[in-house]
């Protein structure tokens, strides 16, 4: 009965169909929400006949995937939309150029946005580099149009992006699974200077070339099965983009309304003749969309070259918000107040609940770096900390607040430049995690080194990307498939680059720590403190059965607060009049005994 | 007719988990589902929901606001914090043990028409491992009006997800959460 049928997440569903497309290299750099893609590809394929590897950014994902493409083999390569802003040098260039095997690109886009810094449309992107997008409605499309984006990348020798968004890629749904493909392998990067070396002799051409194939797309987009005009007999019209058809169906089966829905899922180029198909059955039309109003817009050009008399509704109208996720309620609201209806969720009221602030896990090395460097600071006049993308911006969030600014990746070190050049007399440090320093972090270094600045860089290293789900970076030690390979050492990379103050310290020996930070804060001069150890969530599945036993208890707590009030800890709570361990939480890395300034919390073993 | 679903508690409280039995359990009686799941900051202490929708005529995985037809809880704040996703008529099942705030239960109380406050601490107690607490949450709900999948096929889709040796004290979980609904809670 259910032969083939799955239960998936957007991102299982489409590792899966990268598989069935027969992919030989397979890239990334982890990141909300599509970081399941490329872990999945390893699950399925067992690493077996691809290449799957955690890149060190998204610049370098893509060009090896562009690389591979170019060998005639097919390649995809996942990020969220930050990455690609990253990426997108690359990207436009791979466009002109061309592929040769197919090129996917699967981009989590995170309107809300709930785990990123900003809300990019990735469409923008897309439009910007001249390439096709595609936008998935349910899981079995987000399996299905990873191959339709393979053919389609190679039938017209362009990358396709795959633009999804969490509630696609987090989301499980019922997907129907093809077979697997073998592999093409017969690798060959056939030398083609004219297309290749992209240089302003060529480019003009090649431009023009990309031009003709936009043109080409939308036609074959018009005749495509991708998009479908669903005609409900009514005047009334709504043009649902990619997921947001879902909301629109929901909140017409709720309103029990009638309207005419085009679900468009080819959302770059929009092809004309399907919007030109809604305009001639239609007197308004909605536009709902996640994001940007760029449907809305193409489609309101179209509508005036038509001379078309109705009205063109959505974001640019303010019937829907220009901010956040959008849901079934919103796009009912916007249908009701169009249509002169009474919308039944107007009176529904959201409890008012106390928002769950995330902190540092309990034994994070982070929260021990974060107290060494603030115990050091404090005793300075003033002081900026400046942090950066990764589990340790948590550590903003009172009663830590642990850094003032936290930018992009790998920005910290350029934005304390930027403080210390700009003149401001207050010391500078800069915060950045083991995977951000290796992702763009080593460049803004060297620039720092190179000029001479006077600040203090803090690496917070705890051997993995750990936000992510712990992925492998150059530091770890082994790959996507859990193959062993070279560390980089970032001691021996630091030195090389000619940093005279340069420190390695252990986050759980507070003194120790303290120390190289000190020592670090009063160097004239470019100072790097390395602070190693690994990840607690990965640490504490490796607990020695001997240390079992061991358990951290408060003994004589003169209710000073200091270990509540600066350290923080979720293992430590007040009751009773005292403070107590929560020994569920604990992970018994003994720091908060060397906090406690009365030594009132003591290392016992269960045999006592 | 459609059967909405959410699940609510705390990181580590098994919301993915049992969303994951009951969306199997839908695929293997041959319904249609989906579910969405929102636990950004589950590992760091933050509340974790899922929504299961059962039937062919929902569309998006996220259930929209009055129409869910059931919501069970581990904590009694993030059961409190989703009431708005509720039908008038529908079933709320919160877990309480001792520590819960009692205001919070007299908001419920006075909020919602079919509400079974259960201490699954206290149905599990002859069972030594407090991570069985989510299999008598699910032995419970499964005997409620309504509740669209056949016990046997739920309690098979969580046994299969188990590893072989917690089979036993999960059946025998799922099996005391069955049998609590006949007693008055």
């Amino acid at each position: 009965m259910n032969l083939g049928r799955k239960i998936l997440t957007g991102n299982e569903a489409i590792a899966h169909g990268a598989l069935e497309a027969g992919i030989g290299v397979a890239t990334s750099y982890p990141g909300t929400p599509v970081s399941e893609v490329l872990k999945n590809i390893c699950v399925y394929s067992k690493c077996v006949g691809v290449r799957a590897e955690w890149s060190v950014n998204e610049k370098m994902a893509l060009e090896v995937a562009a690389g591979a493409s170019y060998a005639g083999v097919r390649a995809l390569c996942s990020m969220k939309h930050l990455g690609l802003n990253t990426a997108l040098d690359s990207l436009s260039v791979i466009a002109y150029t061309g592929v040769n095997g197919g090129l996917v690109l699967i981009i989590g886009d995170d309107p809300e946005p709930t785990s990123s810094q900003t809300a990019v449309d990735t469409r923008y992107h897309a439009i910007l580099s001249k390439v096709p997008c595609l936008e998935p409605a349910n899981g079995q499309e987000a399996k299905d149009f990873v191959l339709e984006a393979f053919e389609l990348s190679e039938k017209f020798k362009v990358p396709v992006i795959i633009r999804i968004t969490p509630m696609i890629a987090h989301s499980i749904f019922i997907v129907k699974l093809g077979k697997k493909l073998k592999p093409f392998r017969n690798p060959k990067f056939i030398k083609d200077p004219d297309r290749y070396v992209c240089m302003p002799h060529n480019t003009k051409m090649l431009h023009d070339q990309l031009n003709q194939k936009e043109e080409k797309i939308s036609v074959f987009f018009a005749a495509s099965k991708f998009n479908k005009l669903e005609l409900d007999n009514a005047k009334f019209s709504i043009l649902a983009s990619g997921f947001s058809y879902n909301y629109v169906k929901d909140a017409l089966n709720i309103l029990g309304l009638k309207a005419n829905v085009l679900k468009l899922l080819t959302t770059n180029p929009i092809p004309e003749q399907t919007i030109n198909k809604l305009i001639s059955v239609s007197e308004n039309i909605l536009v709902v969309e996640e994001l940007e109003p760029i449907a809305e817009g193409f489609l309101s050009v179209v509508a005036q070259k038509r001379g078309f008399k109705g009205k063109i509704l959505g974001k640019l109208t303010k019937h829907i918000p220009r901010v956040g996720e959008l849901n079934a309620q919103i796009v009912a609201g916007a249908i009701c107040s169009i249509n002169g209806k009474k919308n039944p969720f107007s009176k529904i009221k959201i409890p008012k609940m106390p928002r769950t602030v995330p902190s540092l896990c309990a034994g994070c090395p982070h929260r021990s770096s974060y107290y060494v460097l603030h115990k050091v600071l404090r005793k300075l006049k003033g002081y900026n900390a400046i942090g950066d993308r990764g589990c340790y911006n948590v550590g903003a969030h009172p009663p830590l607040r642990a850094i003032d600014a936290c930018l992009c990746m790998g920005a910290s070190i350029g934005i304390g430049y930027g403080l210390v050049a700009a003149g401001v007399k207050e010391k500078t440090v800069a915060v950045i995690g083991d995977s951000t320093f290796f992702h763009s972090g080593i460049t803004a270094l060297i620039n720092a080194v190179q000029h001479g600045i006077n600040m203090t860089v803090l690496i917070l290293d705890n051997d993995y990307t750990s936000m992510t789900g712990h992925q492998p970076n150059p530091g770890t030690g082994f790959d996507a498939c859990g193959r062993k390979v070279n560390i980089i050492n970032i001691e021996k990379l630091v030195k090389s680059l000619g940093v005279k103050y340069y420190r390695r310290a252990d986050p759980y020996s507070l003194k120790a720590a303290e120390k190289a930070v000190k020592g670090a804060i009063e160097f004239k001069g470019l100072s790097v403190v390395h602070m190693k150890r690994e990840c607690a969530l990965v640490s504490q599945k490796k607990i020695n059965p001997q240390d079992k036993d061991i358990k951290y208890i408060v003994k004589g707590c003169r209710l000073c607060m200091h270990c509540i009030n600066t350290f923080a800890c979720p293992a430590l709570y007040v009751e009773n009049g005292t403070v107590k361990i929560s020994q569920w939480k604990c992970i018994k890395c003994g720091v908060c005994a060397q906090v406690c300034p009365f030594d009132a919390i003591k290392r016992m073993n269960k045999a006592w | 007719m459609d059967y909405n679903i959410i699940i609510s508690g705390l990181g580590g409280d098994g919301v993915i988990f049992l969303s994951k039995v009951i969306t199997s359990a839908a695929l293997n009686q041959g319904v249609e589902v989906k579910c969405y799941q929102n636990h950004g900051h589950a590992k760091r202490g933050g509340s974790v929901v899922a929504h299961i929708r059962i039937g062919k005529n929902s569309f998006s995985p996220m259930i929209p606001f009055a129409t869910a037809d059931l919501l069970f809880s581990f904590e009694i704040n993030e059961g409190a914090r989703y009431l708005h996703f509720l039908k008038d008529e529908a079933m709320v099942v919160v877990h309480h043990d001792r520590g819960a705030d009692s205001a919070q239960i007299a908001h419920l109380k006075s909020s919602i028409n079919n509400l079974s406050i259960i201490d699954l601490t206290d149905i599990i107690k002859s069972i030594d491992d407090p991570n069985t607490r989510n299999s008598a949450m699910l032995g419970f709900i499964i005997t409620l009006d309504r509740f669209p999948l056949k016990s046997s096929i739920c309690k098979d889709a969580l046994l299969m997800v188990l590893p072989k040796e917690k089979r036993g004290i999960n059946d025998a979980a799922f099996e005391l959460g069955r049998r609590a609904k006949r007693q008055k809670i």
